[in-house]
C-alpha cells in the first residue's frame, strides 16, 4: 500500500480547488450560451453517426456486413459464457435477418415493378400497332368467337329477304350458314369475313365468300349496287364510330327499296368477362332503329326469343 | 554451496517498445542481478528479443522453477498453461481492459479480454503473491480474493525521458506565437476515448482558434481509428487533428517537448505510463479522473469529472491561458515524475523481488 505523503495531500487540495473552479466555469458557459448547448448535442450525434456501434440506427448494410464479418472472426475457442458476447452476436444476427428480409422484399418489389413496366410498354406497343394498321384494338379475341347464326335467325332473315332479287351481301358471314339460307334462284348472295379460316371452310362448300374488312368490302361497290345488305356478327365488336361508318356504307350501296338487315346481339345482355372487355362495343336494337330512322329509312324490328341474337332490325331504304 | 533460485517469468507478448514488455525485461534484469537463474517465456516474441526469451510451449521440457512470475494483461493460452503447473505463481498485474469496450469494434479482442478476466480469477486462487501497477489494480485483485498484493508502479522507459534536467520549454511561453499544441500519447483504442479529445478540440477552437491536437499511437482497432478520422472530418477539425501513429523514442521526446498541454480522457487505465512521461517533461496535464489516473497523477494535474466537451475544453483553455496554473502544474508534475522515475521505482521493485526470492512472500 502506498502511503499518502503531505505533499500528495497538498497536491490533492490544489487539484480539487482547480477542478471545482473549472467545473463552475464550464457550467456557466453552457447555461449562458445556447449555441454551446447545441454544439454539444451535435458533437455527440456526430459520434453516434460515425461510430460502428451506431450501425443499427443508421442501418447501413455495408457497416452491418463489416460487423457480421467481425463476428465471424470470433474464434470458436473463445469463451462463450459471457453475456456481452452473447448479446453482441444476437443483436448482430437480428440485424442481419432484418436486413436480409428487407433486401429480399426490395428485390421482389423491384422485379414486380419492372415486370409491370414491361407489360405496360408491351400493351402500348400492341395498341399502337393495331392503330397503325387501321384496326380496332382487339379485345374480342379474349371472348368466345361469334357463333354461326342459329337456324331460327337464318330462317327469319331468309323470310324477310325472300321477295328481293339481285345482289345480297352478307357482312361478317362466318363460314356461310346464312348464305346457304338465302341462296335461291334469281339471287346472287356473297359474303365477306375477316377470319380467313372460316372463309376457307365456306368456300370448300361452294359458297361465294371473300376475305376482308367489312367497310373496305362495301366501299368497293358503287351507290345502290346491292339489293340488300345483311350485317351480322361484326356489329357486336365495333365501336359506335366505326358502326356509323359501316351503316353509312351499307345505306350507300343499297338501292332504293332495298333493305339493310342487322342481326343484333344486345350488348346490355352480356355477362361475365365479356361485359367488361366489350364495354362500348356494339349497339342496342333501339339505337340501330334510331340511326336508320335518322337516315330516312322505315324500320321494323323482329324479336327472336331464346336466341343469342335477340333482335333483327330491318331498315328499308327510301 | 547454496543453490541459486530458479525463476521463470511468463508474458503474453514480449516487445521492447511495449510498456509491459519493457517492465518484463527490467524484472528479468533484476532477477539476474540478484543471482537468480531466470528464463523468460512468451507466446509472441519480438524477433529482436528472440535471444532473451523462449516460446512458452518449450517450458514443459525444462527443469521446474522455484516459482513463476506471470505478467497479466490479456487472455492467453499462456495463462491456461500456468494453471496446469504446480509451482507457486506470482502475478504482476497490469490490468485488463473491460471487454465490452472492444466488442463494438474488435469482437475477437473483446473475447480475448474476457478470457483474460476469467483466467485472472482462476490465477488469483492459485497465486501466492501479486504485484499491482497501481492501487486501482490492487483493488481489483483483492476483490478476487488475493490478499497478498503489493503496489509497485511499472518501470518507465528511460529512453523517452528528459536527461540532465531538460524539460518542456513551452511551459513558460505565451500563446499566439505558434499553435497551442494538445498532446495525447496512447494506442487508438476505445478505452482511451480519443473521440472525446477530438470533440473537446472542436469546442475549444471557438475560443482559441490557433490550436492543434496531436494523437500519437498506433491503432489497436482499425474500425475505431477509421471512425475517429471520419469524426474529425464531420466536426470540421481534420485540419488541426493529427494522427501520427507509432513514432520513435526520439520523435516522441520531440512531441513532449513541443506540447502545451497533455490531455488524457481515458476511461480505463491500469496505470497510464504516458502521464508519467508528460510529467517528466514538465507538460501540464488535464485528465479524466477515472480508474488509475488520479493515483498516477498524485494531484499533479487538472482532473475533470466527466468528458463533456465543454468541460474539457474549459479545463484546457484554463491551463493554456493561466500562466500561474501552468507553472504550478509543471512543477508538481516534475515532482511526481521524480517519485515515479526509473531509479526509485527500480529500487522498490528490486526489494520486492528480493523478498520473493528470499521466500518472504509466503502462500496465503
Amino acid at each position: 500500500m502506498v502511503a499518502v505523503s503531505n505533499d500528495q495531500r497538498s497536491n490533492g487540495d490544489f487539484a480539487d480547488r482547480v477542478q471545482a473552479e473549472i467545473e463552475r466555469d464550464a457550467k456557466r458557459r453552457l447555461k449562458e450560451d445556447p449555441v454551446l448547448q447545441r454544439l454539444e448535442r451535435e458533437v455527440h450525434e456526430s459520434w453516434v453517426h460515425v461510430s460502428p456501434g451506431a450501425v443499427a440506427e443508421s442501418a447501413s448494410p455495408l457497416s452491418l456486413l463489416e460487423q457480421v464479418e467481425q463476428v465471424s472472426l470470433v474464434s470458436v475457442d473463445a469463451p462463450t459464457g459471457d453475456r456481452h458476447l452473447h448479446s453482441y452476436v444476437k443483436r448482430t444476427a437480428r440485424k442481419l435477418v432484418r436486413w436480409y428480409f428487407h433486401y429480399v422484399v426490395n428485390q421482389l418489389n423491384a422485379l414486380h415493378h419492372y415486370q409491370n413496366r414491361l407489360l405496360r410498354e408491351f400493351n402500348s406497343r400492341i395498341t399502337r400497332l393495331e392503330i397503325d394498321v387501321g384496326d380496332e384494338p382487339v379485345v374480342r379475341d379474349l371472348c368466345d368467337p361469334v357463333p354461326e347464326p342459329e337456324p331460327a335467325l337464318c330462317e327469319l332473315i331468309a323470310t324477310t329477304l325472300k321477295s328481293f332479287q339481285g345482289s345480297i351481301s352478307v357482312v361478317s358471314c362466318g363460314h356461310g350458314s346464312l348464305l346457304e339460307a338465302l341462296d335461291r334462284p334469281g339471287v346472287a348472295v356473297h359474303g365477306v369475313e375477316q377470319n380467313d379460316n372460316l372463309v376457307t371452310h365456306g368456300i370448300n362448300r361452294g359458297l361465294d365468300l371473300r376475305v376482308g374488312s367489312p367497310i373496305d368490302h362495301l366501299s368497293n361497290f358503287g351507290d345502290s349496287a346491292l339489293a340488300a345488305v345483311v350485317l351480322a356478327g361484326v356489329v357486336e365488336h365495333y365501336k359506335a364510330g366505326s358502326l356509323v361508318t359501316l351503316l353509312g356504307e351499307a345505306l350507300r350501296v343499297t338501292e332504293t327499296g332495298g333493305v339493310v338487315v342487322v342481326a343484333v346481339a344486345d350488348p346490355r345482355t352480356r355477362v361475365g368477362p365479356c361485359a367488361d372487355l366489350m364495354q362500348g362495343l356494339g349497339l342496342a336494337p333501339e339505337t340501330w332503329a334510331l340511326l336508320f330512322e335518322k337516315h330516312g329509312c322505315s324500320v321494323d324490328t323482329f324479336e327472336l326469343n331464346g336466341s343469342r341474337v335477340e333482335s333483327v332490325v330491318v331498315a328499308r331504304v327510301s | 554451496m547454496k543453490r541459486s533460485v530458479v525463476v521463470h517469468q511468463f508474458t503474453v507478448s514480449l516487445s521492447g517498445r511495449d510498456a509491459v514488455g519493457h517492465h518484463t525485461l527490467q524484472v528479468d534484469d533484476i532477477l539476474r542481478e540478484l543471482g537468480a537463474e531466470t528464463t523468460l517465456y512468451a507466446e509472441h516474441i519480438d524477433p529482436q528479443l528472440s535471444h532473451r526469451a523462449q516460446h512458452y510451449r518449450e517450458h514443459a521440457t525444462g527443469p521446474a522453477p522455484d516459482f513463476i512470475i506471470y505478467q497479466a494483461s490479456i487472455g492467453s493460452p499462456v495463462a491456461d498453461y500456468l494453471l496446469t503447473r504446480a509451482e507457486p505463481i506470482v502475478i504482476n498485474y497490469h490490468n485488463i481492459t473491460p471487454a465490452e469496450l472492444y466488442y463494438r469494434y474488435v469482437p475477437q479482442l473483446g473475447a480475448a479480454l474476457d478470457l483474460g478476466r476469467r483466467q485472472l480469477t482462476q490465477l488469483c486462487r492459485k497465486a501466492i503473491h501479486a504485484i499491482a501497477d497501481s492501487e486501482f489494480n490492487a483493488h481489483e485483485l483483492r476483490a478476487l480474493g488475493l490478499r497478498n498484493v503489493a503496489v509497485l508502479p511499472p518501470l518507465v522507459d528511460a529512453s523517452v525521458l528528459p536527461s540532465n534536467g531538460e524539460i518542456n520549454p513551452t511551459c513558460g511561453r505565451s500563446l499566439g506565437t505558434i499553435p497551442a499544441t494538445l498532446l495525447f500519447v496512447g494506442r487508438l483504442a476505445p478505452n482511451k476515448r480519443q473521440e472525446d479529445l477530438i470533440a473537446a478540440t472542436a469546442i475549444l477552437r471557438r475560443w482559441i482558434s490557433d490550436i492543434e491536437l496531436i494523437l500519437v499511437g498506433s491503432s489497436s482497432a482499425d474500425t475505431y481509428a477509421r471512425a475517429l478520422k471520419e469524426y474529425s472530418q464531420r466536426l470540421g477539425v481534420d485540419d488541426i487533428v493529427r494522427f501520427e501513429g507509432s513514432v520513435s523514442s526520439k520523435q516522441l521526446m520531440g512531441r513532449y517537448q513541443s506540447a502545451d498541454v497533455f490531455v488524457c480522457l481515458s476511461i480505463h487505465e491500469g496505470f497510464c505510463m504516458p502521464l508519467v512521461e508528460a510529467m517528466a517533461w514538465g507538460v501540464p496535464i488535464v485528465a479524466l479522473g477515472a480508474t488509475a489516473v488520479p493515483d498516477t497523477l498524485g494531484g499533479a494535474g487538472v482532473l475533470v469529472s466527466d468528458s463533456s466537451p465543454t468541460l474539457v475544453a474549459t479545463a484546457i483553455e484554463r491551463v493554456l491561458t493561466d500562466q500561474t496554473l501552468r507553472q504550478e502544474l509543471s512543477d508538481r508534475g516534475l515532482a511526481r515524475a521524480a517519485e515515479l522515475s526509473p531509479g526509485p521505482t527500480r529500487q522498490r521493485l528490486r526489494q520486492s523481488v528480493e523478498a520473493l526470492i528470499a521466500g518472504e512472500a509466503s502462500p496465503q
